[in-house]
């Protein structure tokens, strides 16, 4: 017996044992010595290593993920077959496409296909997270992945950091690749160094960082408030033609509300809550039933930005004779002011037919997803500006392509006519704490009528809304 | 007291309540009682015994884990090994490995898997030939699988 005392002379289940305490990079060390050692990890049909150390790394159990998800109705790529066993559910492809995926997040894609590969994966992560469950004290408990995808993207990775090109921006949403989209979307979920929310006021920014974020936010600028981006091809809102998110143009809209908001630090505005835990289903606390899938019941807080009518318009003038890019330089005038107001909404689940006759269009199309039936709301939005809180009526529905979209209304306080439209797109799963992002614009869109992003996202608990105004 | 009779013939008396660290030594106890007659341990040297004896002493009078709880299946990653358990397992490999094997047919999974982990401590961050090196494996792949399966794992590249 001594004389066989070596490592690889365990027996199997051993080894295995050994196996799972180790880093998969090291397995994969270790399947490179000899023949024993690869077929022990290569060829063994049973999952219990790859299993082991998939958890072990750790991720969330994705078959527990799953099965909650699938109960929830909410999409999931895992379809489990009968109690703990899951159908397709490979293990081994999911470990190393996560652990290559960090990699090529660090160090840059080697290539174009793994770099759009890559991309797919994050995307996968971000969009099938668990959905959000507290303990009896409330406190949440943190999703393992979301943690990863928080400390694997990064904004300045070779991954996340080729912008679109910028000659491409207008007048053509629909020009974007789709690996632009998903960065756009993963971009979305760091909004880089100014995650520091409410405590701090001091955002301390060094000059460089300071100019970096001066330049995103006139980019961003550059594409919200052009008028071109906002026709019936894109659905007046963030939308490609044929009725996808565009999500290069979501970005830039979160990104101005965002950077509006921390520039200058005004503490005692409520921020919404960003972060990959803030993209979990549930994740903005309250209900969720059958009835209200979406959360859509409380009370809301939103941000509207806008641009005086009149520099919007010189702004957009050139675009008469040439369609190329705005001029950015526009924003770095020292005479440039953009608006930022907050509003309190209050909504309520109504029946469809109390919106009969709003001459508006609430949606077209939805999905087939017997869980997610659209559902119709009506409230207030009130301002600070002391005038009567108006009616807000719409309707939240998931669309074909599984994201859930937000189309309201906004009565004018004079003869209670729709006036204002309003058209967004649920970051992140339903339920999300970090909200509902989109524009707003007239009924009538008519040409060079104003737009302007808004953010739309859950109070805690119900608190009110402190309304108010800054420029 | 209870008698063990190892591979080699010797025979051990030790206290029940060091040998119940053995989950196998500990259901047997319960399940024919008292007894005069040595436990054998067939898969078991003098001088391994000698060594997991000195494990279950150490630890003797510290609650035994519940029996259906198996530390690998929580799915824990860290390699923190006590200071003790690591002068513990300071031992030449062959030693290291009768260890994990005693072990594992004694049923201590404490001991099981500080020796587990001892082993991936050893692994961690070395390529295959340092592997290879460390624990006296021979390289029998042909050149060409040796390019394949380099490609293969390519995912696991730090480059």
């Amino acid at each position: 017996m001594a004389s066989s005392s070596t490592l690889i002379d365990l027996p199997m289940e051993l080894l295995q044992r050994v196996l799972t305490h180790c880093h998969p990079r090291d397995v994969a060390g270790f399947s490179q010595t000899c023949r024993e050692a690869y077929n022990l990890i290569y060829l063994t049909t049973d999952q219990y290593l790859w299993r082991q150390l998939y958890l072990a790394y750790p991720f969330d159990h994705p078959e527990i993920v799953a099965s909650q998800r699938l109960d929830a109705g909410m999409p999931s790529k895992v379809k489990p077959v009968s109690g703990d066993e899951v159908d397709g559910l490979n293990y081994r492809n999911r470990l190393t496409d996560l652990v290559n995926a960090e990699r090529a997040a660090s160090k840059g894609p080697r290539t174009v296909e793994e770099e759009k590969d890559t991309l797919l994966i994050f995307q996968r992560v971000l969009t099938q997270l668990p959905i959000t469950s507290r303990t009896e004290d409330g406190e949440v408990q943190p999703s393992l992945n979301a943690d990863w995808l928080e400390r694997t993207l990064d904004e300045e990775s070779a991954l996340l950091t080729s912008e679109p090109d910028p000659s491409l921006s207008t007048p053509k949403p629909e020009a974007f690749s789709e690996v632009e989209g998903i960065r756009a979307r993963l971009r979305c979920c760091l909004l880089s160094s100014f995650k520091q929310s409410g405590a701090s006021p001091d955002l301390a920014l060094s000059k460089e960082d300071y100019s970096f974020f001066v330049a995103k936010r006139n980019r961003s600028r550059c594409f919200v408030y052009d008028l071109r981006n906002y026709t019936a091809r894109t659905h007046w809102g963030p939308f490609t033609p044929d009725n996808h998110v565009n999500w290069v143009h979501v970005e830039y809209l979160m990104n101005v509300v965002w950077m509006n908001l921390c520039d200058p630090p005004i503490t005692s505005m409520p921020r919404p809550r960003i972060g990959t835990e803030a993209f979990r289903p549930h994740s903005s606390g309250g209900d969720y039933s059958q009835e209200d899938w979406a959360g859509v019941e409380g009370v809301w807080s939103r941000y509207v930005c806008f641009m005086d009518y009149r520099d919007l318009f010189s702004f957009n003038v050139p675009y008469a004779e040439d369609d190329g890019p705005l001029d950015e330089g526009f924003f770095a005038e020292s005479t440039f002011r953009e608006a930022t107001r907050l509003l309190e909404v209050k909504l309520k689940i109504v029946d469809r037919s109390i919106l009969n006759g709003i001459g508006f269009v609430l949606h077209r199309k939805y999905s087939a997803n017997p869980h997610r039936p659209p559902l119709y709301f009506k409230g207030t939005s009130r301002g600070s500006d002391g005038a009567a809180a108006s009616i807000i009526k719409g309707c939240v529905y998931e669309e074909e392509d599984g994201s859930i979209r937000w189309r309201f209304v906004r009565e004018s306080i004079y003869d209670n006519s729709p006036q204002w439209s309003s058209s967004g797109v649920q970051i992140g799963d339903v339920g999300s704490a970090v909200g509902v992002i989109g524009v707003w614009t007239t009924t009538s869109h008519d040409q060079s009528d104003p737009v302007g992003p808004f953010w739309l996202f859950k109070n805690q608990d119900g608190a009110p809304t402190q309304v108010m105004d800054f420029n | 007291m209870v008698l063990l009779l190892t591979s080699d013939n010797e025979m051990f008396s030790v206290a029940e309540d060091v040998i119940k660290r053995s989950a196998y030594i500990k259901n047997m106890l319960e399940d024919v009682g008292e007894s005069d007659l040595p436990i054998p341990l067939p898969n078991v040297e003098s001088n391994v015994l000698v060594k997991i004896l000195e494990y279950c002493e150490h630890y003797r009078g510290e609650p035994l884990p519940a029996s259906d709880v198996d530390p690998a299946e929580i799915g824990d990653r860290s390699l923190d090994i006590a200071d003790w358990d690591q002068k513990y397992m300071a031992v030449d490999q062959e030693m290291l490995f009768e260890i994990i094997l005693a072990a594992n047919y004694l049923d201590i999974k404490s001991l099981l898997d500080v020796g587990c982990k001892t082993v991936a401590k050893m692994m961690k961050g070395k390529s295959s030939e340092e592997i290879r090196t460390l624990f006296n494996i021979a390289n029998d792949f042909t050149p060409e699988e040796e390019a394949q399966i380099r490609k293969e794992n390519a995912w696991a590249e730090c480059r």
